[in-house]
């Protein structure tokens, strides 16, 4: 038990979170509370890679700009003067502009999933040239968005997601820390650490659909392994 | 520092909310005025784990509209209008065209109070307060004036069609025609009177005297 606690401890300290922000790392602005259908609206506004890597990284559906459900999510962000209509487009205003466009030009993508039997944290981890925000799935399809100002590799702020699930979730075994980096082209590779019942840490990695066996690993509460394993 | 001259914000009054959740706010509710609220509001009736109505209460929850603490509960304008739909017991559909413009409010009279709301581009419903004490009768007559106001002496034509909890639904519309000629047309629902000449009354009283319960 003291070690387990330790352990904790020490992955909390290492993973550098701000009491708040459950992705780790420094964040520029405050969180933003975006329905998925609002969401929906904002990656409806183009259609490219980004856009479609999005879409599926969020679980969002393939409604376009029109439908009955993203205009559920336009009127919304007009009606909380989170974005106004010029010359008949939408256009998002201030942080979620910032968001917006992230969506709209990003070139890296990650989920980072901490899990136990009876809990888990989920985040997706959306980078463009202009910035990096941290979405983080809630109940009724909210997402909670962080706009991140670290400049770490993507595979590093998922394994510090990571890290602070284990220490945040209550104690529960098998714990299961993963990253998962998409691609532009739609390939994935992953990395999975599991703690096992009796504290065993294995990893395991491989491009999707082709994991590896997993292998045993020292205990390493930062999860640090699986941006090594990425990178 | 006061500035008295200054006209109202009218942000700080009108509310917005989108078709879904109007539809999440009332659909939730287990009363005839609240489906009539919705049928009135030409929304669909659906059930209460519907996608519509888990459209609307996720961006109700992320506007801060609905707190998920302890259950789900409306806060703030969003519990106003689900009260007030919830207890209505009058509706007037109101409708003004002026040329080619036309102008819809739904006025939702509860005992508590009145609202009026109107449609809006993207899906999304104005809400209004009226002041307390103004009959919705009398609001829907001072809405169809404004409008008359602004038409500045073209042809105009201004109705209004309430319903209630019991009772027949009652219509009354007045025309006014280029030549300055107004007609009264009103009644119950499929059996109004013939139109008949009036006077010009830009208050529109008549129209809330036509469609009294």
């Amino acid at each position: 038990m003291g070690d387990d606690m330790s352990h904790r401890t020490k992955g909390m300290t290492m993973a550098e979170t701000t009491v708040e922000a459950p992705g780790g790392g420094r964040t520029d602005g405050a969180r933003i509370d975006l329905a998925a259908v609002e969401l929906l609206a904002l990656v409806s506004m183009r259609r490219n890679t980004a856009t479609d890597r999005a879409r599926a990284l969020l679980g969002l559906p393939e409604d376009g700009i029109d439908s009955p459900v993203t205009t559920a999510g336009v009127g919304s962000l007009l009606a909380r003067r989170l974005a106004t209509v010029a010359e008949g487009r939408l256009a998002p205003l201030g942080p979620v502009n910032e968001i917006a466009s992230i969506l709209m030009n990003a070139v890296e993508w990650i989920e980072a999933i901490g899990t136990t039997d009876d809990a888990s944290n989920v985040a997706a981890v959306i980078r463009s040239p202009e910035g990096t925000v941290l979405l983080e799935p809630r109940p009724y399809d909210v997402w909670n968005a962080w706009p991140l100002s670290q400049g770490d590799p993507l595979p590093v702020i998922g394994a510090r997601f990571v890290a602070s699930a284990f220490g945040n979730l209550p104690r529960s075994r098998p714990f299961s820390g993963s990253v998962r980096v998409v691609a532009a082209d739609a390939t994935t590779r992953s990395a999975v650490v599991t703690v096992s019942d009796d504290e065993a840490w294995t990893l395991a990695s491989g491009p999707g659909g082709d994991i590896s066996e997993p292998a045993p690993i020292t205990p390493d509460p930062t999860f640090q392994v699986l941006a090594t394993t990425l990178a | 520092m006061t500035n008295q001259t200054a006209a109202p914000d009218l942000r700080t009054i009108v509310s917005e909310f989108t078709a879904f959740e109007i539809t999440a706010l009332l659909s939730v509710i287990d009363t005839e005025s609240a489906a009539r609220t919705l049928e009135l509001l030409h929304l669909p009736a659906v059930e209460k784990d519907s996608p519509a109505v888990g459209i609307g209460l996720s961006t109700l929850i992320a506007r801060g509209k609905i707190t998920t603490t302890g259950g789900l509960m409306p806060v703030g304008d969003a519990a106003r209008l689900a009260g007030l739909g919830g207890t209505a017991t009058t509706w007037i559909e109101t409708v003004t065209i002026t040329g080619d413009r036309k102008s819809v409010a739904v006025f939702v009279s509860a005992p508590e109070g009145t609202v009026f709301l109107e449609p809006a581009p993207f899906g999304l419903w104005l809400v209004w307060p009226v002041k307390p004490g103004v009959s919705a009768e009398r609001a829907a007559a001072g809405y169809v004036g404004a409008a008359f106001e602004k038409a500045a002496g073209a042809p105009f034509g201004g109705s209004v069609e309430a319903t209630r909890l019991e009772g027949p639904v009652r219509t009354a519309a007045v025309k006014v025609d280029d030549a300055g000629t107004w007609r009264l047309q009103a009644g119950e629902l499929d059996r109004p009177e013939p139109p008949r000449q009036i006077a010009a009354d830009p208050t529109f009283a008549v129209l809330a005297e036509a469609i009294a319960g």
